[in-house]
């Protein structure tokens, strides 16, 4: 494994805590901007990781897209505080911080018990060249069949809000 | 680098919590989009940690997948919030009746 | 170590340094370029020929008394001018000033944020712009404010698409992301004569672009965001003195950036302007800084540009404004995505 310096740490801490917030908050557009904050911090993350391709549309699609989507629809509905979030009651909110730690500790001894595959030392980079090369040789037909995804959810999205007019 | 294996973890757990206990669609929606990046960081952490392309292209798809659920999801939740002026799940079961 | 930090601190303050001490300038010209279009005198008071209108412009800003109105929610409203500024700045650490340099042994690239990314860097930035204004709506807890943002917001959304196919369509044409190289192949020529600039190349990618630069800044053609007859002042309506103030100047950095990525795609970048080629010879140790002015003079050519468009166009209405940009722009920057990627591909053959 690489070394763990301030950086990570950090870049760690900036998205856990926004993580936090997205899911204990009581005003749903404080969310979304949490979790717009959180996108910004993964694509750090990315980038430390080496993957410029990745820092790339996690910012473009994740963060210029999908979060301003959200809060736009979030302000234009204008929900109430206080109906939006369970713990009001302490038993509820114990029980949920009891069911996040329980699904981490689950969830990590299944990571730590796989390591083996994990490599233990420094590899290649992998470059764009073959990032690209692979995606349109090996992943064409998944890429075209994506692209139609994406059309398909246009044509549908059109459809959903379209104002009926009665007949 | 493992710091990263937890933050993943932790992320993943929080999204299906929050999944649990919200109640309104909106933020429902939202803890689902903090599962998916989790799944993202682990496949962007595998790619790193076996040298592979492919779990980064993996990553690249699901952000795909992610957007056009986000889309869709949320023309629902409009297009509901139209007809009954609310964007709880609750209310939805009384209007079904 | 020491080195580093150095390095990134110096080139921060003269990255931030000439945008933001160029805005009164730009200000002052819009006032008397506006003036002048109308055939009026303009601010001609202060100081010789007006020129130190923008000092008491600032001196206004700063000695205003701050105002919270009590209906706000009072964190955001405080925080969302900052952030506004804050992800207005951004792209500039991506943005070449001159070519890179040596000093000593070492080469040392202009910009800031040095990666991979390259232009989608800048561009990626500029998508996170509408955060800031949306946030001042929201938090305004006034139905217009809330009005100017959700319009802002979505206009800058259909737009950025039109510009994105532009830009995809000049990353094949160059065949690199990185902005030093783009600006190393226009400084070639086409044919002997006419330099290579991707305004020649890409025609309508160009005119896409522009139109797409007016509508992301949110200036007059398209300014629906602050249409003052409908809206009062948009987002920004209850914000006063130099919480105001910060929205007027990430609007300017917003304009100034997206004409230094103009400039840099089609228009040859930090390339020398005509007649400049004389003096590097006499004297070559002098080529960074005249790349940083021409640099600048096209920039500030494209802010006179803004100027004039502003007093020649009427405001859209906002059915028309969108009709153009998913029906029109978007469409016709496709055909054209698709029409580069073929000529590319049978040139290569």
């Amino acid at each position: 494994m690489l070394d763990t310096n301030l950086t990570d740490v950090s870049l760690c801490l900036f998205a856990a805590v926004f993580a936090v917030v997205v899911v204990f908050n009581k005003n749903p557009v404080v969310a979304a901007f949490s979790l717009l904050l959180m996108f910004i911090g993964f694509g750090g993350i990315y980038f430390r990781l080496g993957s410029v391709f990745l820092t790339t549309i996690q910012i473009l699609v994740y963060a210029g897209a999908i979060a301003i989507l959200f809060v736009f629809v979030l302000m234009l509905m204008n929900l109430e505080e206080t109906k939006t979030f369970i713990p009001t009651k302490n038993f509820s909110l114990f029980a949920g911080i009891v069911a996040i730690l329980a699904m981490f500790g689950i969830l990590t001894i299944i990571i730590f018990n796989n390591t083996d595959y994990l490599a233990t030392d420094k590899l290649p980079e992998v470059s764009m060249n073959t990032l690209f090369t692979k995606l349109f040789e090996t992943y064409l037909v998944p890429f075209e069949l994506s692209t139609l995804l994406l059309l398909g959810a246009t044509v549908a999205v059109v459809f959903i809000s379209k104002k009926r007019i009665p007949q | 680098m493992m710091i990263y294996y937890y933050l993943a973890c932790f992320i993943f757990a929080l999204g299906l919590v929050g999944t649990l206990i919200k109640k309104d669609l909106i933020s429902i929606l939202l803890c689902i989009e903090l599962m998916l990046t989790s799944v993202n960081l682990f496949f962007a952490l595998f790619s790193k940690s076996l040298g592979s392309a492919d779990a980064q292209l993996q990553v690249f798809f699901t952000i795909i997948i992610a957007a056009a659920e986000g889309a869709i999801g949320i023309s629902m939740i409009m297009a509901l919030f139209r007809k009954i002026k609310s964007a709880y799940p609750d209310d939805i079961l009384i209007y079904s009746e | 170590m020491l080195d580093e930090f150095l390095e990134i601190l110096i080139k921060t303050v003269v990255i931030l340094a000439i945008p933001l001490g160029s805005i009164p300038l730009i200000l002052q010209m819009e006032r008397r370029g506006a003036a002048w279009i109308q055939k009026r005198v303009g601010p001609n008071r202060v100081g010789p020929y007006g020129l130190f209108q923008p000092l008491a412009d600032v001196f206004k800003f700063l000695f205003k008394e701050e105002v919270v109105p009590s209906h706000v929610k009072k964190f955001f409203y405080i925080i969302a001018p900052i952030l506004s500024l804050l992800m207005a700045l951004l792209p500039l650490a991506g943005l070449p000033l001159c070519a890179p340099f040596f000093i000593g042994d070492q080469k040392v690239y202009p910009e800031v944020f040095r990666s991979g990314l390259g232009i989608f860097y800048v561009f990626a930035a500029t998508a996170l712009g509408p955060y800031g204004i949306l946030l001042a709506g929201w938090a305004s807890n006034n139905k217009f404010s809330m009005l100017g943002a959700l319009r802002a917001c979505a206009q800058m959304i259909s737009y950025e698409l039109a510009i994105s196919t532009t830009i995809v369509a000049i990353f094949f044409i160059y065949g690199s992301s990185d902005l030093h190289v783009m600006v190393e192949k226009q400084n070639e020529s086409l044919y002997g004569i006419i330099p290579a600039w991707g305004v020649f190349l890409q025609p309508v990618g160009c005119v896409l672009f522009l139109v797409g630069i007016f509508a992301e800044s949110n200036r007059l053609p398209f300014d629906l965001a602050e249409g003052e007859s409908e809206l009062v002042a948009g987002y920004h309506v209850e914000y006063s003195s130099m919480k105001f103030a910060l929205f007027y100047m990430a609007e300017y950095v917003h304009m100034i950036i997206l004409s230094t990525l103009f400039v840099t795609i089609f228009f040859g970048g930090y390339g020398l302007l005509p007649g400049m080629g004389f003096v590097v010879e006499n004297l070559p140790s002098s080529i960074y800084f005249l790349q940083a002015i021409s640099l600048i003079s096209k920039v500030a050519i494209m802010m006179w540009f803004f100027v004039w468009v502003r007093w020649s166009i009427p405001r859209f209405r906002y059915d028309q404004l969108m009709n153009l940009g998913w029906k029109t722009l978007l469409p016709i920057g496709l055909v054209n995505l698709l029409v580069t990627v073929i000529v590319i591909y049978l040139r290569s053959n």
